[in-house]
């Protein structure tokens, strides 16, 4: 019920937005700035880059308010949009020759690894198992297609269901449901020898 | 969730999952141990100056029309010459029917003017 509430208060914040009130419009950033900026990490793994194209999806939300339209829940298009802004963005840079993997995972590598010696808990041996697991399961996911990355993101990580993931990307919820299914039987493979 | 039998623990018993639960279980487990950062502080600030910049760059006459304050004035205005100028036709009649009556003393004064005896 509560759940319903904030959803409903969602498209009531954006439809004063679209009347012109800016209050509303800072609400709304507020409550769903982290979402937007982890599935952003999650899908690029990059923290300076998600937090450009997260930014970039709240400017389109604040290009839209004039016609705005509750037709589906605000974060299902507000999910919409960041999903729409990290695949461009996903195949953007797909296509720039000699590219490299944007993942700062090394530096975050070594930056537990300082960590590590500043603060002598957990164990040097413990923290490098910790980051090589992290490394893997951030290879994983990086490996899915673009679209099952997503899906699985929102699922897992965003709490959104199936009704939810199938607005976004513009399917079926069954064809939501088998896109689920093989993108966990594939990280499941990738992943078999960790557990 | 995700199974490919979709149930869940209830069908099968409180502590009994099928081999397919347990295998995307243990996916589940490993996922969690990837946290994003949290947000720089400075994400807010940065927003609201692309924000102002991208309005700053939008025509005038654009900004004018959001928020609507131009064309809802506009129709205020017009609502508000209308109540003030309605008398005009009531004014009309008025004028009309004086004028009717004025005719028809007139005549009623011609009447005595005239002779008796015609």
């Amino acid at each position: 019920m509560e759940a319903v509430g904030a959803l409903e208060r969602d498209a009531q914040l954006m439809l004063r937005v679209r009347e012109g009130d800016d209050t509303s419009f800072g609400l709304l950033l507020e409550r769903h700035r982290g979402p937007v900026v982890h599935f952003m990490y999650r899908m690029v793994q990059n923290q300076a880059v998600a937090e450009e194209l997260a930014q970039e999806v709240f400017l389109r939300v604040y290009r839209s308010r004039e016609t705005y339209e509750p037709t589906a829940k605000f974060t299902t298009w507000l999910f919409r949009i960041a999903t729409h802004v990290a695949l461009n963005s996903i195949r953007d840079r797909k296509k720039e020759k000699g590219h490299e993997s944007l993942s700062d995972s090394g530096d975050e590598m070594l930056g537990g690894l300082e960590r590590q010696v500043a603060d002598q808990q957990p164990t040097i041996e413990q923290e490098m198992v910790h980051e090589v697991k992290l490394r893997e399961v951030r290879q994983a996911i990086e490996a899915l297609p673009a679209k099952q990355r997503a899906a699985v993101l929102m699922h897992k990580y965003e709490g959104l269901d199936y009704t939810q993931i199938a607005g976004v990307l513009s399917c079926s919820e069954s064809a939501i449901k088998s896109l689920l299914f093989r993108a966990y039987e594939a990280l499941r493979d990738r992943l078999a020898h960790m557990a | 969730m995700i199974c490919p039998n979709e149930h869940g623990p209830n069908k099968h018993g409180p502590d009994v999952e099928c081999a397919a639960c347990r295998g995307f279980a243990a996916v589940e487990e490993r996922l969690d141990e990837f946290a994003a950062p949290e947000v720089t502080p400075g994400f807010d600030a940065r927003l609201y100056a692309r924000i102002a910049e991208e309005e700053a760059r939008r025509p005038w006459w654009l900004r004018l029309l959001w928020p609507p304050v131009a064309p809802l004035a506009a129709a205020s205005v017009i609502a508000v010459a209308l109540f003030m100028y309605p008398g005009k036709p009531v004014v009309q009649k008025q004028s009309s029917k004086a004028e009717i009556e004025q005719v028809a003393q007139a005549v009623d004064d011609l009447d005595l003017l005239t002779p008796i005896d015609r």
